[in-house]
């Protein structure tokens, strides 16, 4: 795409100041003694067909953001406006009914096959659903359309009457994406959509996903714990800690050049698949803070090993340092990190 | 330098274990074979259903109902002699001697495998007393507490009295690690010890394994479908499916040389970090077949590229192809030949 073509053209989804709390409530008269900071001001954009990846460790918000883009979870204040060819709509503006009409267009692919699946309903009820939902369909057209998602995602048209226990993990994940796919959606969430299968199933379904936003043109929102498969299917990438964004580039900028030292200790933690390699880790101390009793300043301060005074004070705000390069950080500009390039040549040696 | 059979702590040697089902036999474990050296870490590497839970709960005759173990040995050796694990029965005294103290064993979800219901000090000590002959609370809780703080725990003397789900699930790994370690084992069994954690956290875990081994001259048994992981901890490496060893060796071999199509098939389906390309993964078709009343046939030849006429007629063995690198595939036993 020209750069031209890029300014004129506005991205598929923009999201403004997301939040979303958890009052923390206390005794018979729920009196409110704190706040959990799920998701926590969040501002960012995702362009037609593109894939954002969403990376960041248990408990960073990172589903939360998912389901509050979605509105399966409301959110507190903020907006997410959809560009739909030339109209714009403002999702976190619309009622109810309109609300539902629109989900067909955003869908979401859930994370535990196991669990997402009606265990009392058929395939081919479980696909048809939100067709029926959103009306306008006749019955036989749902089952057409039934009949060429399965076969689409690699499963038998004789399986249809079957129930979900009938199959495995991967198979299970076939369906929900069968599902997501039903209404022809623009754009879909993808929470952990792999994160339960096995490495040889999990090559299939990304590589099913793949094809998939190709033919059909799809956005993706790719929320993931394990960076190898972010980096894989992501365009950009988002890396959230604590509720909040800091650090969203380029997958490949993101990987070779990071630029948060909450980014840096991630990447020298994937484990190297490669017994030659001597892998020197940037250990974080600690855990992951609590979301309902933020640090002051920077939230990553406690774990940062650059730290200095005033990142106990001040909390630093998402800044593009270039180039489409975000990053929440004092020192951002200052500091040296490795991105998997130097951390490979370190091992190496 | 020789090798002598003590290298050896631990050998099994054609491990099956069976579980009776009224639809079948599940044929979970079917002739498995490795050895673990001394002071080494193996890993055991394969999808859920090869048979790697089995084959460590096997070990330790925890096997559950109706699962039986039916055929081969487990010699173990903790250097006065060997002994066939499998000839003891499963509620025997030596088994009881021997699990939890010179065999122990981390599990997959830390929150799901502590007990609720009592403290981690609570469980730690029953740990330790259980197999002390002459009960002394307070030499037990002084191991404890050590354990506790060795392991790296926040805030022991607090955390002795915790209950798990006071605790997040890195804490509770450390504590079922420190659990495991209390008694100094020879052979510490980690199934999936990391699969319910961060990177982040994991990488601490991991790192906390082998500081332990350096310090205890310990072996580990470490059971994971994490090729990056089990390329960071293994000596050797054993890769299992459908509930038998298809290809081992040493941890260089089957990563810089593998033979099996499966192993082939499993090092190529994992994105890699910095391949800058967004090409197609090369997956491995279908699915994992369930080992109910298996044909006699290779059990990967409906998913292999590979297979030939001899693959669906009967099983391939466990082939030497090069010194100590196992393979049980026709098409390469050939081809090595």
């Amino acid at each position: 795409m020209s750069e031209d073509v890029k300014k004129t053209q506005k991205p598929l989804l923009e999201i403004t100041g997301l939040k979303k709390y958890y009052p923390i409530e206390a005794g018979i008269a729920k009196r409110q003694i704190g706040l959990v900071k799920a998701v926590d001001d969040i501002t960012l954009s995702i362009n037609k067909n593109e894939v954002l990846g969403v990376v960041g460790e248990s408990g960073c918000g990172k589903t939360t953001l998912g389901r509050t883009i979605l509105r399966i979870i409301e959110p507190t204040e903020g907006t997410v406006k959809f560009h739909f060819d030339d109209q714009e709509i403002d999702f976190t503006a619309l009622g109810k009914k309109e609300m539902r009409k629109m989900r067909r267009d955003i869908q979401m692919i859930f994370q535990n096959p196991y669990t997402s699946l009606n265990p009392r309903m058929t395939i081919l009820d479980i696909v048809a659903e939100p067709m029926r939902l959103a009306g306008g369909y006749t019955e036989e057209q749902i089952t057409d359309r039934v009949k060429y998602l399965i076969s689409k995602v690699g499963l038998e048209i004789k399986h249809l009457n079957r129930y979900p226990h009938a199959f495995s993990g991967g198979q299970r994940q076939r369906i929900g994406i069968a599902r997501a796919l039903a209404c022809g959606p623009k754009f879909v969430v993808a929470d952990e959509a792999v994160s339960a299968l096995d490495v040889s199933i999990q090559a299939q379904i990304l590589n099913l996903l793949q094809e998939l936003k190709e033919e059909y043109d799809l956005t993706y929102m790719f929320i993931a714990h394990n960076l190898s498969v972010v980096e894989h299917i992501s365009d950009r990438v988002c890396v959230m800690y604590l509720g909040k964004v800091v650090e969203l580039a380029e997958t490949e900028e993101l990987f070779y050049h990071p630029l948060h030292p909450y980014t840096e200790a991630l990447m020298s933690a994937i484990p190297v698949a490669d017994p030659t390699v001597k892998n020197e880790r940037i250990m974080l101390p600690g855990e992951v803070g609590n979301a309902a009793n933020l640090p002051e300043g920077c939230c990553f301060h406690p774990r940062c090993r650059y730290a200095k005074e005033c990142c106990k004070k001040e909390c630093p705000s998402l800044t593009e340092v270039g180039n489409g390069h975000f990053v929440a950080c004092h020192f951002a500009k200052q500091l040296s990190l490795d991105g998997i390039g130097e951390l490979k040549v370190k091992k190496s040696e | 330098m020789g090798e002598r059979m003590d290298d050896y702590i631990l050998q099994v040697n054609h491990l099956k274990t069976y579980f009776k089902l009224d639809t079948g036999i599940l044929k979970a474990v079917d002739d498995v074979t490795f050895k673990l050296r001394r002071n080494e870490t193996i890993g055991i590497i394969g999808e859920s259903g090869c048979g790697k839970s089995v084959t460590a709960h096997s070990i330790l005759r925890t096997v559950q109902n109706p699962g039986k173990v039916l055929g081969g040995e487990i010699l173990y050796n903790d250097g006065s002699g060997e002994v066939d694990l499998v000839k003891y029965g499963a509620d025997s005294k030596e088994m009881r001697r021997l699990r939890g103290s010179e065999i122990s064993m981390v599990f997959q979800e830390p929150m799901a495998s502590l007990s609720p219901v009592y403290t981690i000090g609570a469980q730690m000590m029953e740990a330790v007393t259980v197999h002390q002959e002459k009960k002394d609370k307070k030499a037990a809780k002084e191991l404890c507490m050590e354990m506790l703080k060795a392991v790296g725990m926040p805030n022991p003397e607090q955390k002795f009295k915790s209950y798990p789900h006071q605790m997040s699930g890195g804490q509770c790994q450390r504590a079922m690690i420190a659990l495991a370690m209390v008694n100094r084992p020879k052979i510490l069994i980690a199934d999936e010890p990391t699969t319910a954690l961060d990177v982040t956290v994991q990488a601490q875990i991991t790192d906390l394994m082998k500081q332990f081994q350096r310090e205890y001259n310990m072996s580990i048994i470490y059971i994971t479908h994490d090729m990056g992981v089990i390329a960071e901890m293994a000596d050797t490496i054993a890769v299992m499916y459908l509930g038998r060893v298809v290809e081992s060796g040493s941890a260089r071999a089957i990563f810089k040389n593998p033979i099996h199509p499966y192993t082939r098939g499993l090092l190529n389906s994992m994105p890699v970090l910095g391949r800058k390309t967004r090409e197609r993964l090369q997956a491995i078709e279908g699915n994992v077949p369930v080992p109910l009343d298996p044909p006699e046939e290779c059990g990967f030849c409906s998913r292999c590229a590979e297979r030939f006429e001899e693959c669906d007629k009967s099983i391939p063995p466990l082939v030497e192809v090069e010194p100590e690198h196992f393979v049980r595939c026709f098409r390469h036993q050939a081809a090595a030949k």
